[in-house]
């Protein structure tokens, strides 16, 4: 009975992970597109070298950050999978979001600064990870995305 | 050179699969896998505790009656409980029992009508069983059925498959204490039906033996069906008996050639 119970829990669990995680990510990937969209007229590079033609009178540092947390859904399908190998495609939409929206951010700053470029972009993921919470800790992961925004001379 | 960032399509670096769909084949996998090392992991604990000699199993219960939480263990009354014993040794004399196998039955006061066999040979058999037993037939039915499952030991192999059960629960890192009954009960579902109908089978030669004739063996059905009917619970213990159509059929069947005026039913004495 008691086991029964504990079962009807985690089935209910799941179960919410599984609609809202869905949702959530629904909305966002909407939302991703449509601001990729809006900010495509703003360039990014990874190249380090800013190229003659290109080069500004100012340019400063932009930086795009965001934490994504998985749902429990993520969470069990994640640990099964991992129990036979091969690509864990619950966390790939994860961290696809996280490094967009990591960029989008980043290109929200240049546009504020009247910037068109932004050239040495750079990714850093974070695992936030509570450890100290034992086998329980929920998964989630800062993304960074930092760039030098290059600043035309008439912008403001 | 142009600099551009052209529009990247989707699905590059998120697998396009399901996801739920996944999750799903992979969770019917695991328990495919569950459900089979348990079944090999019962089967095995249960073949390697029925090695254990008798005289060993006996000798590490001694006195003491084995039974799950929830039933008395108090004897009900000396002298039913010896008339119980002396029916039962001589139907165990008639049945073949290994050579130094015993069995000791216990009348316990109990209002629960139940009746089982446990580890070291001891057979427990409630007074609120034996009142509603219409007579001594369908109560040596019930010791002849015990005494089979003695004799094929199947008390120490459900004891070694659950053991057995509780190892991979731990291995699991499952809640062992919660879940390794569950998955018992189970597993036994299919195999304990088959151990019942052997039971039954042995327990019908035994009655066959000792009266000349099987009628009245399906007397402890009718009084448990009374007892189901007045709308109580059946006891978990013999919710693991199938008390099926197919096996009151086969008790009806072995009576068949008994003439009831010719052959009378033995009486119980009262408590």
């Amino acid at each position: 009975m008691e086991a029964m119970l504990q079962l009807l829990v985690f089935a209910a669990l799941l179960l919410a992970g599984l609609l809202f995680g869905r949702a959530a990510e629904r909305r966002h990937y909407r939302d991703i597109v449509a601001r990729e969209e809006a900010l495509g007229d703003i360039l990014v590079f990874s190249e380090r070298r800013i190229p003659d033609f290109a080069a500004p009178p100012r340019t400063t540092l932009v930086v795009g950050s965001v934490v994504i947390a998985e749902d429990y859904f993520k969470r069990i399908a994640a640990s099964l999978k991992s129990l036979v190998g091969g690509r864990l495609t619950a966390y790939e939409s994860l961290m696809d979001r996280g490094r967009r929206e990591a960029v989008l951010r980043m290109k929200e700053e240049a546009r504020g600064l009247g910037a068109d470029m932004v050239f040495n972009v750079r990714f850093e993921t974070a695992s936030m990870n509570d450890s100290a919470g034992g086998r329980q800790a929920m998964f989630s992961a800062e993304f960074i995305a930092y760039g030098t925004a290059l600043i035309p001379s008439r912008a403001p | 050179m142009t600099y551009e960032n052209p529009r990247i399509p989707e699905g590059i670096n998120v697998a396009r699969e399901s996801v739920p769909a996944e999750f799903l084949r992979l969770l019917a996998g695991l328990l495919l896998v569950v459900v089979v090392a348990a079944l090999v992991l019962h089967l095995a604990g249960g073949w390697l505790a029925r090695q254990v000699p008798f005289a060993l199993e006996r000798s590490w219960v001694g006195e003491r009656l084995l039974v799950p939480p929830g039933i008395g263990t108090d004897a009900a009354d000396a002298q039913a409980q010896e008339r119980v014993q002396a029916l039962a040794r001589e139907l165990a004399a008639g049945m073949g029992l290994p050579q130094g196998m015993t069995v000791d039955v216990h009348l316990v006061r109990e209002e629960v009508p139940n009746a089982f066999a446990t580890l070291g040979g001891h057979v427990l058999v409630t007074d609120g069983l034996y009142r509603r037993l219409p007579s001594e037939n369908a109560l040596a039915m019930v010791l002849a059925h015990e005494l089979a499952h003695i004799r094929a030991r199947d008390p120490i192999a459900a004891a070694g498959g659950g053991a057995a059960l509780t190892l991979l629960m731990l291995a699991l890192g499952g809640d062992a204490e919660a879940l390794a009954p569950q998955l018992a009960r189970l597993v036994q579902l299919g195999y304990s039906r088959q151990a019942e109908a052997r039971a039954d089978e042995a327990a019908i030669a035994a009655l066959l033996g000792h009266y000349g004739h099987a009628g009245g063996a399906a007397g402890l059905f009718e009084a448990l069906a009374d007892y189901d009917g007045a709308g109580r619970e059946l006891p978990a213990l013999l919710a693991t008996h199938p008390a099926d159509a197919a096996r009151i059929a086969r008790l009806q069947q072995a009576a068949r050639g008994w003439d009831a005026t010719r052959q009378p039913l033995v009486a119980l004495p009262a408590l």
